[in-house]
């Protein structure tokens, strides 16, 4: 490069610092939908604490008795409930059955 | 910058609109300001550097890689809408679109008042002695000394021989080195 155009370059360097403004960039990427890295990071500092308070919130709200084992336990137990009120009510027809007969006796 | 500009032109022309971005944040700066000082107005520069990237945007998938930078297709592009622009606009005053007052607006604060004010002050002087070159001279002294690209890749944006481009420039650098004297900027020092 000849010294007489470098003189010319430092001359007109500051004549750089015109830029566009962040508001005119993000303008126009919106206007033509062309993506950013710098979006998704947005999007994952929205997204991000959403998600951990969300995560908190079901972890806190959840019950101890939502777990398979227990709502089986729950299940088998119940059925064991109803089995022995049908049989009480076996033996109890049984009983009336008896006393019918006799009383008919 | 660590991305390979070969790779992102190829994968914007395969659709790729991340890789359009990534060139679209790379060029931007350079192209506004290639076209604000052509047009010295700040909202008629952001107008046609949109328009710039929205063509660039739907032409490139007809993009050929010449062996010519991918800058310069935008340039040529940038060129273009600004002949369109004048072509357009011939009713308009040209103090109007020539003062750039507004063009400060768009420079950080980050000098003191006193500098601040002397560097705007010798900044008006350099922009308004580009207003003493042809069109095509002022094209050349902003690729060249604003831009700093070098005559191989100015060859590839104005269509002319790296040898013209420097008789070009000789006679611009003396048409600048008499209007900045005239304005108290020696060149020489």
């Amino acid at each position: 490069m000849e010294e007489s155009e470098t003189k010319f370059i430092k001359l007109f360097s500051p004549l750089k610092r015109i830029q566009p403004s962040e508001f005119l960039l993000r303008r126009v990427l919106v206007t033509e939908k062309v993506p950013v890295r710098s979006s998704y990071w947005s999007y994952v500092r929205i997204l991000f604490p959403v998600a951990v308070f969300s995560l908190i919130f079901f972890m806190r709200s959840a019950s101890p008795f939502d777990s398979g084992t227990e709502v089986l336990a729950m299940e088998i137990e119940s059925e064991q409930v109803a089995q022995a009120i049908y049989d009480l009510d076996l033996e109890r027809m049984d009983v009336d059955n008896a006393l019918t007969i006799n009383s008919a006796n | 910058m660590a991305h390979n500009i070969g790779d992102l032109v190829a994968s914007a022309r395969a659709g790729d609109k991340e890789a359009f971005g990534t060139l679209y944040q790379e060029y931007f700066a350079p192209i506004y300001r290639f076209v604000f000082f052509k047009t010295r107005h700040k909202e008629t520069a952001e107008d046609i550097t949109q328009t710039v990237f929205a063509k660039a945007l739907t032409s490139i998938p007809a993009f050929t890689d010449t062996g010519a930078p991918f800058i310069a297709w935008l340039y040529t592009i940038a060129r273009n809408q600004c002949l369109d622009f004048w072509k357009k606009k011939q009713d308009i005053v040209l103090d109007d679109v020539k003062n750039g007052e507004d063009v400060w607006e768009t420079l950080p604060g980050k000098l003191s008042a006193d500098k601040e004010s002397l560097t705007r002050e010798r900044e008006g002087i350099l922009m308004r002695a580009l207003d003493a070159l042809s069109d095509e001279q002022r094209e050349l002294v902003i690729l060249r000394f604003i831009e700093e690209r070098s005559y191989q890749e100015i060859e590839k944006i104005l269509g002319k021989s790296e040898e013209a481009l420097r008789a070009m420039n000789y006679r611009a650098m003396k048409i600048l080195r008499k209007e900045l004297k005239d304005k108290g900027i020696d060149v020489e020092l």
